[in-house]
């Protein structure tokens, strides 16, 4: 940790507050997009509170220097992820079921599993002439977790990773899905 | 097409950066809100964070906790450093002065006997426990 700029309780509790480049809709707009993907049975506004006690309550330094809602995200996909796998009872308990969307989320559940191959092809496709990306993907597709694509697809080359990951990250699907 | 967790999470990365780079339009849109609603759906998420008061008091409690642990530390090591450089010896030399002085507690006496090879850190942190419980004062520094 030493080295980085980390919010403090304050810090992090203003930035929040303060709603800085529509903040709170992102988070929003994430949390409904993660409950529909992992068919959570949660409102959006719990998913966002869980996500905030999770960053006080867990240690989880949000550092300063990246945007702040990236930061929550990615601590917001982990707890969604988790709550999938796991099924976490205790944290479903928590939540009111919400009986009214269950006709919704049978078709959330079939639209989002088409919408994300869908996606996954068209990676594929934008990155067909990248050939670290191309390989990238088609390690991830084989399983294969971080270190070991790092040493079997680029040699060692955590940079190189990173890189690639991030270029990929970082396409405008949405946008390619809009012209398709 | 079977998603993996690698694959999932690559895709949950996509969406954040995709709503990361949303206009406000972009976001009223994705939750079917008209611009009139904006304000009333951002103060849902203001009372969100109120209700979780107690958990802001608990972290800046643990906080507060982190950051004396580490003033101590810090005061510790230079307290150390001033031992050190006051007695012109490293750690093992002052301690080794110690026992000879037989002012060593019973359990460190019994290690020298015993010619336990005590490490530089550990011969350091030794002293600074020492120098924490009050064992070592001026005349130890000395030597």
């Amino acid at each position: 940790m030493k080295g980085y700029d980390y919010y403090s309780v304050d810090e992090f509790r203003q930035a929040l507050e303060s709603n800085e480049d529509n903040l709170l809709l992102r988070c929003t707009v994430l949390a409904k997009s993660l409950i529909s993907k992992y068919e959570l049975r949660m409102e959006a506004y719990d998913l966002f509170q869980e996500t905030i006690c999770r960053v006080l309550s867990d240690s989880r330094h949000i550092p300063k220097g990246l945007p702040l809602f990236v930061s929550l995200g990615k601590v917001m996909k982990g707890i969604a992820y988790d709550t999938f796998e796991r099924k976490d009872e205790e944290v479903l308990r928590k939540y009111e079921p919400i009986d009214m969307h269950e006709d919704s989320v049978t078709t959330a559940q079939s639209s989002y599993d088409g919408k994300l191959d869908s996606t996954w092809a068209q990676l594929l496709s934008l990155f067909s002439e990248d050939e670290d990306a191309l390989s990238f993907l088609k390690a991830t597709s084989d399983g294969l977790k971080k270190s070991e694509i790092v040493e079997q697809v680029f040699s060692g080359d955590v940079n190189r990773y990173d890189t690639t990951r991030r270029r990929i990250v970082r396409c405008n699907v949405q946008k390619l899905q809009e012209e398709a | 097409m079977t998603l993996n967790k690698e694959m999932l999470s690559l895709l949950d990365d996509l969406m954040i950066e995709n709503i990361a780079g949303m206009s406000q339009e972009e976001l009223c849109q994705e939750l079917g809100l008209s611009a009139d609603k904006l304000n009333s759906e951002v103060e849902l998420l203001h009372l969100k964070i109120n209700d979780i008061s107690t958990e802001f008091k608990k972290a800046k409690l643990k906080e507060a906790r982190f950051n004396l642990d580490n003033a101590r530390e810090q005061q510790t090591s230079t307290n150390i450093t001033q031992t050190l450089e006051k007695a012109g010896k490293d750690a093992k030399g002052i301690l080794i002065d110690m026992f000879t002085q037989n002012k060593l507690p019973a359990g460190l006496t019994l290690a020298f006997r015993d010619g336990k090879e005590i490490t530089d850190e550990e011969a350091e942190q030794i002293l600074a426990d020492l120098i924490t419980m009050g064992v070592v004062n001026g005349d130890d520094r000395k030597g």
